[in-house]
């Protein structure tokens, strides 16, 4: 079916939507369309868009149609990945100074290729140093026996405890011993300072042991403190991780930990770094850490975009599930883990320089990735989005799914911001920015949040700084807002 | 170049929040260009449109019922039109109960106030007025004064404190 467009770009639905689903983007989309053109015979999209609708309404054509698609993108295989790609614009309106456009990058797993839950090889890192006395370190035995409890036999874990110098309680090459585990971290005492290389080393030294192409390799740090002169020797060795494809994720607890630091250190391998207020939180984060490696789809995930003349990025953010920036480049960008059910976003910011009447100009994305249920390794998936320009388009507002991209990240950057400034000594900037934040999340619903920059805006005017739970809160708050939503 | 509603700040076209101070920047200059709309932008010569008065007459049918649609709730309210179509928050206690109640889309967080605007049926067309609300009422980013009718059109976006709505006619 040449010409034929893709029915759900045309609705903005993933291809799993359901009927509920598309009826409501269905109508969204008709919203859209000035009431003039909201006739099939007057426009052509608006043709489309009842065409899409008729079709994937239907269980019968839609069936029909997604097989004809798939034959037609991929003769003969169905593809594992599913990429979707949208527009803030389009067309593109011809003005003779630089515009912005953003692109919503969709990926997900093709729910066909649903699979067994893949084999995990786990390392749990944890800091031992004398801040962790008490509850905190209680807390993480009590979640490490839970974990172990949850892991299946084909499965590996090691445990890793480390202050000034690192030691290996659990090796990974024994089979999981529930009993080893808990008798063995029972005897965890705590003594000295934080020094993460060490245990981050010892970590991935036992997770090569046990490391399989078809096992999720991952390593998950727990720390409540500082570490001091490694930092960069840590980055290095996440950095040679991450091209291993064993990925790590960093459970900071309480709020003398450097974050900055903890998010260069998950960056490489795409993994996540969160906030933990009370050590309380420990068991249920590692749960959910758990049951997201078991929903693995692909492995180091790597982004690269297309551009044509013209067209320049201006940033990258990876939106979900773990938002964070991505540093700009040509080759690949790193993604890192795909689960099944929780597609990962990408927002690109363009600037487009200008265009005449008529012009069209096409952006591509390809992704690359290791899949597990299929066994592919570095398997490429790519789309294509084309661009008109266009003398006085028509008015259209930008897709609900992309305006909402665009203001978590709008939300983020000012949080970002705030903490330059307040780094740079601009206090009553920080102050004025603040505030501002607490407007924008007030308005997204988010009371509790906009409460805590408040709070922190005066704070900062009569200290000069923000308060270490204050600025955690915020930040990894507002990341939470970002995370896990995607088109739908 | 579009500049921020709220800041000042310049940005390039096609931005949809401001960079510094994060306020929304899709549907203001850009929408005013491309969709002319009565009250989008202010007059070029920076009169602001007047209000509908004069004597009533019959009223001119525009359309038999008006479709609300909340984008913060993502709720949408179908309801006939008649004279007068009240808008504002329910309050048990005091036995208010609008014809569009925007209680259950963050209402009271948005500043709504209980009886907030009335949409009315005027000679010249449809019309909103404000009812001495404490927010205010905005039509198409333009904030009308209490008490007077103004113009309203298919379309046309509505501000009750912070709240938005859009209004479309329906058959």
């Amino acid at each position: 079916m040449p010409g034929t467009p893709d029915y759900y770009a045309v609705l903005a639905v993933p291809r799993g939507a359901t009927t509920e689903q598309i009826t409501l983007a269905f109508n969204q989309q008709v919203e859209r369309f000035p009431t003039a053109e909201r006739d099939p015979a007057v426009s052509l999209s608006f043709r489309q868009l009842v065409m899409a609708y008729r079709i994937l309404s239907n269980p019968d054509s839609r069936t029909a149609f997604d097989q004809a698609y798939e034959n037609e993108v991929r003769p003969g295989t169905t593809n594992a990945l599913q990429i979707q790609l949208f527009a803030s614009q389009n067309p593109l309106p011809v003005i003779t100074e630089l515009q912005v456009l953003y692109l919503l990058v969709d990926i997900g797993a093709n729910p066909a290729l649903l699979s067994e839950r893949p084999p995990i090889n786990l390392c749990l890192v944890i800091d031992r140093s004398t801040s962790m006395a008490g509850e905190r370190i209680g807390r993480v035995k009590a979640a490490t026996s839970a974990i172990a409890e949850r892991l299946r036999p084909e499965d590996s874990i090691a445990v890793v405890v480390f202050s000034d110098y690192a030691d290996v309680i659990v090796p990974s090459d024994s089979a999981v011993n529930v009993n080893l585990i808990r008798s063995r971290t029972s005897q965890i005492s705590t003594s000295g300072a934080t020094e993460i290389e060490q245990g981050l080393r010892l970590g991935l030294m036992e997770l090569y042991k046990t490391k399989d192409d078809a096992a999720v390799n991952h390593l998950v740090l727990l720390t409540d403190g500082h570490t001091y002169g490694d930092e960069a020797d840590s980055i290095r060795l996440a950095q040679q991780a991450a091209d291993d494809d064993i990925s790590i994720s960093a459970l900071g607890i309480g709020h003398e930990w450097n974050d900055t630091f903890l998010d260069e250190l998950v960056a490489p391998s795409g993994g996540t770094a969160a906030y933990l207020e009370t050590s309380e939180q420990v068991i249920t984060h590692l749960e959910q850490c758990l049951r997201g490696l078991g929903r693995a789809f692909a492995q180091g995930l790597q982004l690269a975009v297309t551009l044509p003349a013209r067209f320049e990025a201006r940033s990258i953010h990876k939106l979900s599930s773990a938002p964070s920036p991505v540093q700009w480049s040509y080759d690949a960008m790193p993604l890192g883990t795909l689960q099944h059910g929780l597609p990962l976003t990408v927002l690109v910011e363009l600037a487009v320089h200008p265009h005449t009447a008529g012009m069209t100009a096409r952006v591509g994305v390809e992704i690359r990735a290791n899949v597990i249920p299929t066994h592919q390794k570095f398997a490429r998936y790519s789309r294509e989005i084309e661009l008109g320009f266009m003398l006085d388009p028509p008015f259209r507002p930008p897709l609900p799914a992309v305006v909402r991209a665009v203001n978590k990240l709008n939300l983020y950057r000012l949080n970002e911001r705030v903490w330059q400034e307040v780094e740079q000594g601009a206090i009553e900037d920080a102050a004025h920015r603040l505030e501002k934040l607490a407007t924008r999340l007030r308005e997204a619903g988010q009371t509790e949040l906009a409460q805590t920059a408040l709070r922190e805006a005066e704070n900062i005017v009569r200290t000069g700084h923000l308060t270490p739970e204050g600025r955690k809160e915020l930040k990894y708050g507002t990341r939470s807002l970002i995370s896990y939503d995607h088109v739908s | 170049m579009i500049t921020c509603p709220d800041c000042q700040l310049e940005e390039l076209e096609g931005t949809l929040f401001c960079s510094n101070c994060g306020a929304a920047l899709l549907a203001d200059e850009n929408q005013a260009r491309t969709r002319a709309r009565p009250f989008s932008k202010p007059d070029q010569t920076g009169v602001s449109p007047a209000p509908l008065v004069g004597k009533r007459t019959q009223p001119v049918e525009v359309a038999r019922r008006l479709r609300f649609i909340i984008p913060l709730s993502g709720r949408q309210v179908v309801l006939p039109l008649g004279d007068r179509l009240e808008i504002g928050r329910s309050d048990p206690r005091r036995d208010v109960k609008p014809d569009l109640d925007l209680s259950q889309d963050g209402g009271a967080e948005a500043g709504v106030s209980r009886h907030h605007a009335a949409i009315v049926q005027t000679a010249q067309g449809l019309a909103v007025m404000d009812l001495d609300s404490v927010n205010g009422t905005w039509v198409n980013k333009y904030r009308i004064p209490p008490r007077l009718p103004f113009a309203v059109d298919n379309g046309d976006e509505l501000k009750l404190g912070e709240l938005v709505i859009h209004l479309f006619y329906e058959g």
